[in-house]
């Protein structure tokens, strides 16, 4: 195809746009409202999974030294442990450490309970105390990691939380897989919509395209118009979702925030920017797909003339 | 130039299109194919667009075998050919200068050359003065010369109409089979389906006639000889 021939193509497909400018408006508005659906969508299952990804971080494995595990074989040990699959970090905590941390907790505001815990400083209660504080990259996997530690002879006894784990476990697949699913749905029935409203436009072209068959026009120029529309559809439907929801979404936050300030010490949002972020290449890459495979399909019907 | 040997078109259901059509039609003549609705006037002029394919037989087009032509090649065919519809078939949302513009953009002509050409095929059918009109802001018989302009305006080899008065009161089929024979005097080869006994009576050119998909007459004169 000749470069000026491209240039007609384009001019045809931006002309068809404005002469065609309700089923253009149709279709633009059926993208948008199925993209905007699908961000709410997905602007909770991406939080939830986000608080699912924090709970899971602040879960940790607190495993006690045995007695006769000296200072100085503890880093080979937290090496060892290091090693092990699925351990993100490790950290030594001794007894004295374990003590002052202790101390600070128990956060005593007067000086007589201060003097006390500091009479007990030469005679450290915890003194059997030192211990690793292990965290793993899926709490999910607390329970297997933990039967292998028992196995060693190093460690004295493991404090976790067996159940929370399972149930993060269980909520995290949950979620993600529940999100997944619902997503993938959307996106089916936004397909679906979206191809539905570019048949249309098309079929109400139909007298257009057998023409320009009779004129002898190649294939390509005939589905190169209807191309560039269905991108520029595409992509006006992904756009005007991602700023409705970039602005919605930040207000929603901030509200939330405002109204309910220990709440949110508790859960992080994720940010209006890293929602926009990640939702404008889905959008385009769904409104543009869906454009353009929207359009040449339906075309192929009308091309056979 | 055109030549059918022996060709069938048979739908499905055994629906008879034309059935063993032997003739030849040669560059620069002038002809009428007539016939009742359903007498496959209709079929003949879709096999010469290549719309559909002969179901037997040999059809020869600027000798060029078409019914072993790829469905790719069916464009390059098309452009030796100038095709006029009943209904006119134009764009309406295309200016009648962006209508005929347009058959030379479709075919990737230069911009120079459409607007050398578009303005002088207009003068040519006497629109010059509604270039900028839409469709439906000129008469019908208008809108048909603007249909034979887009046809005209890539110099066919050869003008195909199907029923290109059937819309059109006696004045305006008058004045666009005038139009037509302009065109075939300037050398384009003319073939026109029609029922218009009138125009056939009037004008003494070469009549095909079919009658259930068959050629029943093939001479020059009227429509009833």
């Amino acid at each position: 195809m000749k470069i000026r021939s491209i240039r007609v193509c384009l001019k045809q497909g931006l002309q068809g746009i404005w002469r065609n400018r309700l089923m253009v408006l149709a279709s633009v508005c059926t993208v948008s409202a199925c993209l905007f659906i699908l961000g709410i969508v997905y602007c909770l299952v991406a939080n939830v999974q986000q608080f699912a990804d924090d709970l899971d971080d602040s879960l940790g494995i607190i495993a006690f030294l045995s007695e006769n595990v000296s200072e100085e074989s503890v880093p080979t040990l937290v090496e060892q442990i290091r090693d092990m699959e699925g351990v993100k970090e490790v950290t030594y905590v001794s007894a004295d450490e374990a003590w002052q941390n202790f101390k600070e907790s128990m956060g005593f505001d007067d000086q007589l309970g201060e003097d006390t815990l500091a009479q007990l400083d030469q005679d450290n209660p915890l003194a059997n105390s030192a211990s690793l504080e292990i965290y793993l990259y899926e709490a999910a996997d607390q329970n297997d990691f933990v039967e292998q530690l028992q196995t060693m002879p190093q460690i004295r006894s493991i404090r976790y939380a067996a159940e929370t784990a399972d149930v993060l476990a269980n909520l995290s697949s949950m979620i993600t897989w529940g999100g997944m699913a619902l997503i993938l749905l959307l996106v089916f029935i936004a397909i679906l919509l979206i191809s539905n409203t570019i048949k249309l436009s098309v079929f109400v072209r139909r007298t257009e395209i057998g023409i320009m068959k009779y004129i002898g026009a190649k294939d390509s120029f005939v589905k190169i118009p209807f191309i560039v529309e269905g991108m520029i559809i595409g992509v006006l439907g992904a756009v005007l979702p991602a700023i409705l929801i970039y602005f919605s979404y930040g207000s929603i936050v901030n509200f939330v925030m405002q109204q309910f300030g220990t709440f949110t010490q508790l859960i992080h949002f994720i940010s209006a920017n890293t929602i926009l972020i990640q939702l404008i290449p889905i959008f385009l890459a769904v409104g543009i797909v869906v454009g353009v495979l929207g359009s040449t399909l339906s075309l192929r019907k009308y091309l056979k003339v | 130039m055109i030549e059918l040997k022996h060709v069938s078109k048979i739908y499905d259901g055994n629906v008879v299109g034309v059935e063993d059509v032997t003739l030849k039609i040669e560059k620069g003549e002038f002809v009428f194919l007539v016939g009742e609705s359903g007498s496959g006037k209709s079929t003949m002029l879709k096999l010469l667009m290549k719309e559909v394919n002969p179901t037997s037989g040999q059809l020869i087009i600027d000798q060029q075998d078409v019914t072993k032509l790829r469905s790719g090649k069916t464009a390059m065919l098309r452009r030796k050919m100038g095709i006029v519809f009943q209904d006119y078939r134009l764009l309406p949302k295309k200016t009648v200068y962006e209508n005929v513009a347009f058959a030379m953009e479709a075919i990737e002509e230069s911009q120079r050359k459409i607007r050398r050409n578009v303005p002088r095929v207009l003068n040519m059918v006497g629109l010059a003065h509604k270039s900028r009109n839409f469709p439906n802001e000129i008469s019908g018989g208008e809108q048909q010369r603007t249909a034979i302009a887009r046809a005209l305006v890539n110099n066919p080899l050869f003008l195909l109409a199907d029923e290109p008065t059937g819309n059109l009161d006696p004045r305006n089929s008058d004045e666009i089979m005038e139009l037509m024979e302009y065109i075939n005097s300037r050398g384009t080869t003319v073939i026109v389906a029609t029922h218009d006994k009138d125009i056939v009576n009037r004008m003494r050119k070469r009549v095909i006639h079919l009658i259930d998909g068959r050629v029943v007459r093939d001479s020059e004169g009227g429509y009833d000889l």
